[in-house]
């Protein structure tokens, strides 16, 4: 009976913990989907852009060539801490089953879980980042953003993508992996044009130039919008799996409080039975 | 014809400006460059610096971070980084973060840490002058 009591105080304080959780996840996730509404437009926009540009130009720049070798990059954003369902699972079976096809990946992550999963699976991780993927600044992208450029201009990758988990809605979340350099016309496909007029475009100070700081631009805002939707899916993930938790602990303490009653009423009726048996033998007696 | 354009500033975090305005006057790589209506389709790159919209007769003042803009006849993109309008610079903290990049300059050793602080300390530094200008013209 004792052990019962116990057991259904242990499930009690577990059962804080995840609700606590599951309130804090809740909040965090209403942030992360603020945030991502004002950065939808800027991305929308963007991207927009610099498919209206690339139609318009039939000039090479080292960020539009295909390189022959395929040396790839991947940046992989994960979270940082677990108790979040499977969505550290997903995110690194993508990224395992893209990694398997190429030969020497070059591989970056953002966030705890990312980097050890991986490390387990016994892929080298270049450079990794924490605290990006619970609360993203334009910093953190700037940075992924600059290491992948430098890479890519010295020579030492061939493309670069993203992988993350794409937000849609409450209940639909999928993992994108995403092409981010070199820019190709088709992966802008879905993109709707704004203003569809053939035209003259002048670029200043130089074309080279405009392209230099543009892209670099352009990923940035993509990664930015990557870590957006990747904090927003993992606090939603976080919330469904404490929201489950708690009520399986509820699911407990109700099986346990029956089970301490059942146990209590029994131990009563023994001990009734004992007096009794004990009086009616005392009775016999006399 | 009217004198003005649309004008629509955006950056990651948020919707920055979004407006008719008679001319934008930006800092590009190579120099400040002024944009009125009518203006022939263009793109152009934006650095570390001051950013001008004049609207209604009156000029406002922000500091703008690296992007790019697109002039097209219909409107003006202009894509930043980060955009603070003068009186919205926090200055005693962005000179925290200035005393941080120094200091952490003292300390670096290789090219690419030091492009990086290189970059960082202007920023901090044209924010703090946008912020100072503005004080001086009040």
């Amino acid at each position: 009976m004792n052990e019962i009591r116990r057991h259904i105080k242990a499930v009690e304080q577990t059962r804080q913990i995840t609700n606590a959780m599951y309130l804090l996840s809740t909040s965090q996730m209403k942030r992360a989907i603020s945030k991502m509404t004002f950065n939808r437009t800027y991305l929308r926009r963007i991207r927009a852009t610099v498919k209206d540009i690339l139609i318009h130009t039939d000039k090479k720049h080292v960020y539009l060539e295909d390189r022959g070798n395929k040396r790839q990059a991947f940046v992989v954003i994960g979270a940082d801490k677990e108790m979040c369902g499977s969505y550290n699972n997903d995110i690194l079976k993508a990224a395992k089953s893209s990694l398997k096809e190429c030969e020497e990946p070059l591989i970056m992550t953002v966030g705890i879980c990312a980097q050890s999963g991986l490390e387990q699976a016994g892929y080298e991780i270049y450079k990794h980042w924490y605290g990006a993927s619970q609360n993203p600044f334009v910093y953190h992208a700037r940075e992924i953003t600059e290491s992948l450029v430098d890479l890519y201009l010295n020579n030492e990758i061939d493309e670069a993508y993203v992988i993350f988990t794409r937000y849609y809605s409450q209940t639909n979340q999928t993992i994108r992996c995403m092409r981010l350099l070199p820019l190709h016309l088709e992966d802008f496909s879905k993109i709707e044009l704004e203003f569809d007029k053939p035209r003259q475009i002048d670029f200043t100070p130089s074309f080279d130039e405009v392209f230099d700081t543009m892209v670099p631009e352009y990923i940035i805002g993509y990664i930015y919008a990557a870590l957006n939707h990747a904090s927003a899916c993992e606090n939603i993930a976080r919330m469904n799996a404490m929201q489950s938790a708690t009520r399986n602990a509820d699911e407990m303490i109700d099986k346990l409080t029956r089970e301490f009653n059942a146990a209590r009423q029994l131990s009563i009726t023994n001990e009734i039975t004992e007096i009794a048996s004990a009086s009616s033998l005392a009775e016999q007696a006399i | 014809m009217s004198n003005t354009f649309k004008l629509e500033i955006l950056t990651p975090k948020r919707q920055f400006f979004s407006s008719d305005v008679e001319a934008l006057t930006f800092t590009s790589t190579d120099g400040e460059r002024t944009i009125l209506a009518r203006h022939a389709p263009m793109i152009s790159t934006l650095g570390i610096g001051e950013l001008k919209i004049k609207q209604d007769g009156d000029w406002k003042t922000a500091f703008q971070s690296e992007g790019f803009v697109e002039v097209r006849p219909d409107e003006v993109l202009v894509f930043s980084q980060l955009c603070e309008w003068d009186n919205e610079i926090d200055v005693v903290h962005v000179q925290k973060i200035k005393d941080a990049i120094e200091e952490e300059a003292r300390s670096q050793q290789s090219i690419y840490e030091q492009k990086h602080t290189a970059i960082s300390l202007t920023r901090a530094m044209t924010r703090l002058k946008v912020a100072n200008n503005s004080k001086t013209r009040l």
